[in-house]
């Protein structure tokens, strides 16, 4: 145990939950709140791509502000390690918070609405590094820009035209270009292939996974959609209203997945092979609204395998080997 | 028996930077009782073919007059506005892909539902609105009765396709055409749809054409496919033909860039280059810019022709032309 805490990983996040509130319906009602992530504990290894997957309404996209700092969480904790030391994004002081957004970036989701139609690509680059105050002089920005664009195949003839003139691809490239452009450490790709056909989809995850390990990244990967999780993330973590109910590493998880959810999932992935399946199979239902969360299990009111303890006790998330299941029946 | 019957289909864009070639010799017919599955990445036409079923295309498209879209013997681009009002929601219906932007979100699902009905339909609105309930129900919305009353926005993305897919089959149409039904959507409710529109197909004996970018869908959901690439078919046929045994260079390369869950550690290949603008359509075949198999004069200055296979799958690809 002893050398688990020595060899510390370089994020660790314990306990966390994250609140938000509930508008009031007129002046005399509480003020109501809930977690949309829910006492969530997991480590991210340095250098590796920590994958997110879950239904809409699970927690993901809040769990990746929380880790960016751009959504304050209420109680537990996350620890980066960085080698300047050691930073909690709560509260941070505003020259810590500066040092922060260096090292931990975003790339956004939707490469159309993320990119400003008035700046142009190298002003769009360019800009965490005259924000954070990174480069001293204007030859050392463009320096940077040009050395940023050429790693994520921009044509660097093009960088003074604007967004609009970029197809999808080529603008989620200008999108990965801007978060990488300061160095950061840590990267969180919130469905950031999504909006993309899988063909220029295939080029951008061969991208981030090329300059991952050029620069020694490590990414949080969000999406909803299995197939390319599987394919991309070197662990995968799965969440259901606001839990994560199992983590592992991505071919143990895919192979032996353990958690019923986890395997309703995976069961309702379409396989390209057309003689693979028959019927998809199908959860019932839909994931429960947050402000509805059962008590017990909160995965009981779609779960094949519920039993009456599932409605009263929370299982708590049990480790065997590398693979770990929140589930009092998971085989 | 056939249903829809596509023939010489040729479209062009009246722009400002002159008549743009959108859909180039689109030739297919859908069946009764058959999913018809059209993929192709964005640009490809997928969704220009599907509206010119329906003559829903902007006003600058410019029909070749060779082409002819057949139901039941009547040329459909003939057709006047008023003679294709059956064809826009009563014969022929659609599912859009933003379950979020189709509904007005200012008039109740129910009223949108018995609108729809009373054009298409001589009933009352008692009667039209019993349908309408009948229709979510059967489309697995529970307490339909009341939450017919609800607003779009009080829906989630699930039940919000549902309640679309409900009121496109409200009318009991012979062809339903589906553009990207399930593309914003979970996989747990996108294997209810897919699950639900097979079902629909099966027990009411229509036509459906599928509209997707995602191969795996199509899989597990079409009879038969075809692949498009701007504007032209390349490949058709069974979707065990085209999945198992693809022909044309694009079919392949769309395949070894798919994930593929049952061997997710496969390497994904990317298609080098985009497709290409309208404006900048190549001379000869279409896909030589990102083809890897380019063989060299042919691509570059002659038109593949199409090639049907004695089992009837078809390419277009000089490779098989010898």
């Amino acid at each position: 145990m002893l050398v688990t805490y020595i060899m510390s990983s370089f994020i660790e996040v314990r306990n966390l939950e994250v609140q938000y509130e509930r508008g009031k319906k007129n002046i005399f009602e509480k003020t109501n709140s809930f977690n949309a992530v829910d006492n969530v504990n997991f480590d991210i290894q340095k250098g590796k791509i920590f994958g997110l997957v879950g239904e809409s309404g699970s927690g993901k996209s809040t769990l990746g502000k929380a880790l960016l700092a751009a959504k304050e969480y209420h109680r537990g904790s996350i620890h980066y390690h960085f080698q300047e030391g050691m930073i909690n994004p709560n509260h941070l002081p505003k020259n810590l918070l500066k040092l922060f957004r260096s090292k931990v970036q975003l790339i956004f989701q939707d490469p159309y609405n993320s990119l400003s139609p008035r700046m142009t690509v190298r002003d769009i680059i360019a800009e965490p590094l005259e924000s954070l105050g990174i480069t001293s002089s204007k030859k050392e920005t463009d320096d940077r820009v040009i050395e940023i664009a050429q790693k994520c195949q921009l044509n660097i003839n093009h960088l003074n035209r604007f967004p609009h003139s970029f197809s999808g691809g080529q603008r989620q490239r200008i999108s990965i270009a801007r978060s990488l452009v300061a160095k950061p450490e840590f990267i969180v790709a919130d469905e950031s292939v999504a909006a993309l056909d899988v063909s220029i989809q295939a080029g951008i995850l061969q991208l981030l996974k090329t300059i991952q390990q050029e620069m020694g990244l490590t990414i949080m990967f969000i999406s909803h959609d299995l197939s390319v999780v599987a394919n991309f993330c070197d662990d995968v973590a799965v969440m259901y209203l606001g839990k994560i109910v199992e983590l592992a590493p991505t071919k143990k998880l895919f192979t032996d997945p353990k958690h019923p959810y986890t395997k309703a999932l995976f069961q309702s992935i379409p396989s390209i092979h057309p003689d693979t399946q028959t019927t998809l199979q199908t959860l019932e239902g839909e994931i429960p609204s947050i402000y509805q969360k059962p008590q017990g299990c909160v995965f009981q009111t779609r779960c094949p395998i519920v039993s009456s303890r599932c409605k009263v006790d929370q299982p708590s998330m049990k480790k065997h080997n590398e693979h770990q299941t929140a589930c009092f029946y998971s085989t | 028996m056939s249903l829809v019957k596509v023939e010489n289909l040729n479209i062009q864009f009246d722009t400002d930077e002159g008549q743009l070639l959108a859909l180039e010799d689109v030739n297919f017919t859908v069946n009764n009782g058959e999913i018809l599955g059209i993929a192709g990445e964005s640009g490809s036409g997928k969704t220009i073919t599907a509206k010119s079923l329906m003559q829903l295309n902007d006003e600058n498209t410019l029909y070749h007059p060779n082409s002819k879209i057949l139901h039941q013997g009547e040329n459909l681009l003939n057709y006047d506005e008023l003679k294709m009002v059956p064809y826009r929601g009563k014969i022929f219906s659609m599912i859009f892909q933003e379950p979020m932007a189709s509904f007005a979100p200012a008039i109740r699902i129910g009223d949108q539902m018995v609108e729809q009905l009373q054009i298409h339909e001589n009933i009352s609105v008692q009667e039209a609105r019993e349908r309408s309930i009948q229709a979510l129900t059967s489309v697995g919305i529970p307490d339909s009765a009341t939450l017919i009353d609800q607003y779009s926005y009080e829906f989630s993305g699930g039940m919000r396709q549902r309640a679309m897919i409900a009121m496109a089959l409200s009318t009991n149409p012979q062809l339903l055409i589906a553009d990207e039904p399930t593309t914003a959507l979970d996989v747990t409710i996108q294997a209810q749809i897919i699950n639900l529109i097979k079902r629909e197909v099966r027990e009411r004996n229509m036509g459906v054409i599928f509209i997707t970018h995602d191969l795996a869908l199509l899989a597990q959901t079409a009879h038969r496919i075809l692949i498009m690439y701007m504007g032209k078919i390349v490949e058709s046929g069974t979707t065990y033909q085209v999945l198992t045994n693809p022909q044309h260079p694009y079919t392949q390369s769309l395949i070894e860039s798919s994930p593929d869950i049952n061997n997710f550690e496969k390497p994904l290949i990317p298609i080098p280059g985009e497709v290409p603008l309208l404006k900048d359509r190549p001379q000869g075949c279409v896909f030589q810019n990102r083809c890897k198999k380019i063989m060299g004069e042919a691509c570059r200055t002659q038109k593949p022709l199409t090639v049907a296979q004695e089992d009837g799958h078809t390419v277009a690809c000089h490779i098989y032309h010898e």
